[in-house]
């Protein structure tokens, strides 16, 4: 299992690296763009979790736009996150080596948490 | 002379830094701070996913004075990064770029967050 995600993860990665500069700045504003009214979701996300019982709070992610909000939201979150992670270890860390372990440790850090989003809702799915 | 016995050009630490570059680089870190925000929602949805005993339990934790403290860091993180963030949109448009306005611009900008912050932390 786990070299099957490492052989998804590694071509992806050395894609995601050889991104042209231009490109990545781009997708860092597209997804900040698209991430302005995702905000607003996850404030709702978060009141209801406070909030709401457990059948509640199951009904309302497991609804269908709540679900693609969900899904929406970890993508670009996820490729936003990355990206300006990625200028974040390129501006301060000059280590050439380094800075690719890092890089390679964040994007399998938001691989993890992408796998395990979706892996909770879908026990949450037949557990319902 | 070897690289390490140059002396240095004078640099941030000596410099007073103007409002702006003090919000840029506050910027990263609230972007960083966030990303720890992102393991509270991830922990969120394993505790649904892992039953109601579960769920509960945080979010019972999740309603402590406590942890209600970090969720406000949080929103506040978020209220800034996402105000700076819509500056940074502006300026990428060859907006917002007036010197004499710059000082005026960032107040603005810390009052939108502000706002915002509160109007999040009323919310949740």
């Amino acid at each position: 299992m786990i070299s099957k995600i490492k052989e998804f993860l590694h071509p992806l990665s050395t894609q995601l690296r050889a991104l042209p500069v231009k490109n990545q700045w781009l997708w860092q504003r597209v997804t900040a763009f698209l991430l302005v009214p995702l905000v607003i979701w996850l404030g709702v996300f978060f009141h209801v979790a406070l909030t709401a019982s457990y059948k509640e709070f199951s009904e309302w992610l497991l609804g269908p736009w709540n679900l693609a909000g969900l899904f929406v939201f970890l993508s670009v979150v996820a490729a936003h996150g990355y990206l300006g992670l990625k200028v974040i270890i390129e501006d301060y860390l000059s280590d050439q080596r380094l800075q690719e372990q890092l890089m390679l440790i964040a994007l399998w850090g938001f691989g993890l948490l992408g796998v395990g989003a979706v892996g909770a809702v879908i026990i949450l799915f037949f557990r319902v | 002379m070897p690289n390490s016995h140059r002396p240095l050009a004078p640099h941030v630490t000596i410099y007073k830094w103007p409002l702006t570059a003090v919000l840029s680089i506050s910027h990263r870190l609230t972007g960083v701070f966030l990303l720890l925000g992102l393991v509270v929602f991830f922990t969120v949805l394993v505790a649904l996913a892992s039953g109601e005993a579960v769920f509960l339990s945080v979010q019972d934790f999740l309603n402590q004075r406590p942890a209600q403290i970090v969720l406000a860091g949080f929103a506040f993180a978020l209220s800034f990064h996402l105000v700076h963030g819509l500056r940074h949109l502006l300026w990428d448009l060859g907006l917002g770029f007036e010197s004499s306005k710059l000082r005026v611009y960032a107040l603005w900008e810390l009052l939108a967050i502000s706002v915002l912050t509160g109007v999040a932390l009323v919310l949740i």
